[in-house]
């Protein structure tokens, strides 16, 4: 019995789960699931080795790139798009709160550090459509807030976060590869009896019904000033109530998650964070494969990272990436190290790509068919210029995403300031994934959705066994 | 060029004047008739990482508590930055780790109940609420809130399992998880919290707990005697000075990394450690004179620390402090430890100098490089190599100097010591050192300095330093940096600070002071 009959048929025994039955009965009955992950590499790129040579059906990728080169028919490189912070700033916090808003930043966190840690205006798009869609806002977890690194040295909040559940609601990657399991697959017990399952679920539900009661009765205690932190607490206990119906149902299925030596102390140096990378991405893929969630952001290192590296080429020296950037970009001493480091963050990514393209999906083809990634990063490049973001789209064949592509969204004039938004980019994501936008951000950070990402319509068949891959081509 | 030609002004607007606390990000008072009542806001205060790991532990009698991370907490932070409300994530975690404490406890320890039992074990059960859930929840129970919690125990299998859930419950409940302080004139449960958990870091202990059952911390006399009590205690002592480490963020130099293979794991975690014993030692052996904070000419080195400062280690192992001439040391600033981590991969840095000086020493928040400032200097930076001729450069060219004319000079007096925190003399290249400066930031902080020791008699003569000290105790028990209306929270620390200012004395009247214990905008 595959894997969702399976659950299925314990789900029409179970009582209670007719929401869920609902929602689980009718992505098996063809309607594929869909899912959103942002992986985040920080200090933006060298635009040099970036860019494809050439144009036209004979491109190749940059030196930067040519990680994803295995995967290049599931690839589709968009350049050309200009992040718009507003306040007249343009640094790593700014382009980090703004890229994955799609707002102007707010003013600064009131604390004593650098007054770049700015606060955001709304909540990131990735938490826009893990609440509102339909298609995606049916798993257990909402969504995930994975990570490899926190650097010490980075005290801002606003560089280590992608996802911002409202403003000034940041929700902080999980770095712990132990941690991370144990939060998602940690009560997953394969073979057990429901009849087990339900009795602690019952249980578990006499501890949250109290938990209730006490928010109920501060609330009428609070200034009203604060009532809307605890609406917000009390609307997370609704969502731990249908997490632990869903993990429940999961739990009655064979679907648990991977074993593993799980690391649990932070990195110490870039191997490590490789290592722990490596580590989320077994879990963000076992996740998928029990359609535990739908959104995951993942944080390779927060933006401004000085994280060190060496090694990677003969000869190449210890370098801080952060401080070097500041460096000569011109300079070969610095642009080839730098260069280095970012096609090392891409090599990681691509190994992330590659297991989700060979790793089949329940409803028929593969993880990476149902899924849309976007690989970004907060700057263009480490002299903080937003004008040319270096951003790649990956799979979403089922979504009907145009991959084995690189568009330019430029001004066709060259006029680097006139180029489109990033936030068109996500007009044009998120009324795929089922939020039609009309609007994302102040009046001049977007103009509408981007043309010709996405096909019209998506044929049945068309993405998994025998897709041919397209040429690469520009637009 | 719009945009340009805003730059100037922004950066004016950028370095004078003091933190910018946007005031819709701060609940603040309510605006009316009562505004202009000057306290923080009736509230609730979510327990912090390090706050609700130190609750569990103490409240369970556990070796360590959990350390939450959905959240985003820092246990190093000074200020707890954790997200203001519960997400669905922190609802989970709470949730995992409520239950994974609650599995840990020794029932029979925690929850006793003794063969000859005349209610039963559901009697048991009843005592165990009654004893252990007041103090969880740092408040009397309430009507009904027993029985509610016995029909958790009720759902349980057997009386260890029924406790188990209790214990459950109360450590995700709202109850446990936030600090309440509600009452325009805080009840005596609300102050006894308050005092508690800026001065043992976490709930009441027994006699603070009894103290405000007998209601003695509605007056200045009752608190301030509960203060001076536990200003005796270790554990206190002990969180104090981790109050003025976590502040100056002395632990980063563990983080920090050098090219210079001289700087070892070893020699940082010895520098670290040097660091705690100085402020621990300048605290509670020398009568916490901020004075000798900032003066002392003491560094406590062991045998890494005194090899790389070329003094004697000590004879009986561990560390000793080792005094040094007035030039070479004095005080915090002058650390090893933080010119080390306040320095460059391969070089000194005047900018994180002065700024630590700026923001840490001086309450002053420094703004970023207005946009396309980087860009547009990198062609001219990347001719210079000294950090005095970045320094001349930034200084000298708009808009750059608006600000770096303000801190840099502070980092420019410290370049008499190495990015390891060495002191130097003489430049790589055998130039001589030149760390002279005329400072004059304000009118009580001016003066012509020669090198870092100079700057630091400099500044701990300035009221503008003590001010900050003042000001930074009373934010860090408020729990986040006060915006200039809540001024009358630092005024109200009777007197105001002078120079020589005693830590340990500002620390207890913080603690016990009287505009703590009111709150504006009460329901």
């Amino acid at each position: 019995m595959s894997y969702a009959i399976a659950r299925r048929a314990f789900l029409r025994g179970a009582v209670g789960f007719a929401a869920l039955l609902r929602s689980l009965e009718s992505s098996a009955q063809g309607l594929t699931p869909k899912r959103f992950v942002v992986v985040h590499r920080p200090n933006g790129t060298i635009r040099s080795n970036y860019l494809p040579n050439g144009s036209g059906p004979g491109a190749t990728l940059g030196p930067i790139l040519q990680p994803f080169a295995e995967v290049m028919s599931s690839t589709l490189v968009v350049d050309g798009l200009q992040l718009l912070p507003g306040g007249g700033q343009g640094t790593h916090e700014a382009g980090i709160v703004t890229l994955y808003t799609g707002f102007p930043i707010g003013p600064p966190r009131p604390t004593l550090g650098p007054a770049d840690d700015w606060l955001n205006q709304a909540a990131s798009v990735d938490q826009v459509l893990a609440v509102q869609s339909p298609a995606l806002n049916v798993a257990p977890y909402r969504s995930l807030q994975l990570g490899a690194h926190r650097d010490q040295s980075v005290p801002e909040t606003a560089d280590r976060v992608l996802s911002y559940a409202g403003p000034n609601e940041p929700m902080e990657a999980e770095i712990s590869p132990a941690a991370a399991y144990a939060r998602i697959f940690g009560s997953l017990a394969s073979g057990t009896d429901p009849a087990t399952l339900m009795k602690a679920r019952a249980k578990k539900q006499s501890v949250l019904d109290f938990v209730k009661g006490d928010l109920t009765r501060l609330r009428g205690l609070v200034p009203s000033s604060e009532r809307p932190r605890l609406d917000t607490h009390e609307t997370a206990i609704r969502d731990l109530e249908r997490a632990l119906d869903q993990r429940v149902a999961a739990a009655s299925t064979s679907c648990t998650g991977p074993t593993a030596s799980w690391l649990s102390a932070p990195a110490a140096d870039f191997n490590d964070v490789g290592a722990i990378a490596s580590q989320m991405f077994a879990i963000m893929r076992a996740a998928f494969v029990c359609d535990l969630t739908r959104v995951v952001t993942f944080l390779w290192s927060p933006a401004v990272s000085d994280l060190q590296f060496e090694g990677l080429y003969p000869g190449m020296p210890r370098v801080a990436h952060h401080s070097l950037t500041h460096m000569d970009l011109t300079d070969p001493s610095i642009y080839e190290p730098l260069t280095a480091i970012d096609t090392w963050y891409a090599a990681g990514t691509a190994n992330l790509i590659k297991d989700l393209e060979a790793t089949p999906d329940s409803s028929g083809g593969s993880l990476l068919d149902n899924t849309i990634v976007l690989y970004a990063n907060e700057v263009a490049d480490g002299h903080h210029s937003l004008t040319n973001m270096p951003l790649v789209l990956f799979g979403g064949c089922n979504l009907g995403l145009r991959t084995g592509r690189i568009v330019n969204c430029g001004d066709p004039g060259g006029d680097v300031t006139k180029n489109r938004s990033v936030n068109d980019l996500w007009l044009s994501l998120a009324s795929r994934l089922g939020v039609p936008l009309d609007s994302l951000g102040a009046p001049n950070q977007f103009a509408g959705p981007l043309n010709g990402l996405f096909n019209d319509h998506v044929l049945p068949g068309a993405c998994g066994e025998q897709r041919v891959p397209p040429a690469p081509r520009r637009r | 060029v719009r945009r340009l030609s805003l730059v100037p002004v922004a950066a004016l607007i950028a370095c004078v004047g003091d933190i910018r606390v946007p005031t819709e990000q701060t609940n603040p008072p309510p605006k009316g008739p009562s505004a202009a009542a000057c306290g923080l806001p009736s509230r609730l205060v979510r327990l912090s990482t390090r706050h609700y790991r130190n609750a569990v532990r103490d409240l369970l009698g556990l070796a360590d508590g959990p350390l939450l991370t959905a959240g985003g907490g820092d246990v190093t932070a000074f200020f707890p930055l954790d997200a203001p409300s519960v997400s669905d994530a922190m609802a989970l975690e709470y949730n995992d780790v409520a239950d994974a404490m609650a599995a840990q406890v020794d029932v029979a320890t925690l929850a006793p109940c003794p063969a000859l039992r005349p209610r039963g074990l559901r009697g048991c059960a009843a005592d165990f609420i009654a004893r252990f859930v007041p103090r969880a929840f740092r408040r009397p129970l309430v009507d009904g809130e027993a029985a509610a919690l016995l029909n958790v125990y009720d759902a349980g299998e057997g009386y260890d399992d029924g406790v188990r859930m209790i214990i459950s419950a109360v450590l995700q409940s709202p109850s446990f998880v936030y600090r309440t302080e509600l009452h325009a004139q805080l009840d005596d449960y609300e102050a006894a919290t308050q005092l508690s958990f800026f001065l043992l870091d976490s709930q009441p202990d027994d006699e603070l707990w009894a103290a405000a059952e007998r209601g003695e911390l509605s007056t200045h006399e009752g608190r301030r005697a509960q203060v001076d009590r536990l200003m005796q205690l270790p554990r206190v002592r002990d969180n104090v000075t981790q109050i003025l480490l976590r502040w100056f963020r002395t632990d980063r130099v563990t983080q920090t990394h050098h090219d210079d293979p001289a700087f070892t794991g070893d020699l940082t975690a010895s520098m670290a450690m040097s660091t705690q014993l100085f402020v621990d030692d300048v605290l509670w052996n020398q009568n916490g004179s901020l004075n000798a904070l900032m003066t002392s000419r003491d560094v406590w080195v062991d045998s890494n620390l005194a090899g790389f400062l070329g003094v004697p280690a000590p004879q009986a192992g561990g560390f000793a402090p080792a005094t040094f001439p007035a030039d070479q040391r004095a005080g915090l600033l002058t650390q090893p430890s933080l010119m080390a981590s306040l320095a460059g991969v391969s070089d000194t840095s005047i900018v994180r100098r002065g700024l630590f000086v700026y923001s840490s020493l001086l309450c002053l928040q420094p703004q970023p490089p207005p946009p396309g400032v980087v860009a547009a200097a990198a062609a001219d930076l990347a001719q210079l190599t000294t950090q005095r001729q970045l320094s001349d450069y930034r200084r000298t060219h708009q808009p750059c100097g608006s600000c770096h004319g303000s801190f840099d000079p502070f980092g420019i007096t410290l370049e008499n010591y190495d990015a390891l925190g060495a002191y130097r003399s003489t430049m790589p290249d055998g130039t001589p050192v030149d760390a002279a400066w005329n400072i004059s930031f304000s009118p009580t902080l001016q003066g012509a300095v020669n090198g870092g020791a100079q700057l630091a008699q400099l500044l701990a003569a300035s009221p503008d330093v003590a001010r900050c000290v003042a000001r930074q105790l009373a934010s860090y028990q408020a729990g986040a940096f006060l915006s200039p209306d809540l001024a009358c929270l630092v005024d109200a620390a009777p007197a105001e600070p002078q120079p020589d200012v005693n830590l340990v004395d500002l620390i207890a009247r913080t603690a016990a002071s009287g505009a703590f214990q009111t709150r504006v905008g009460a329901p």
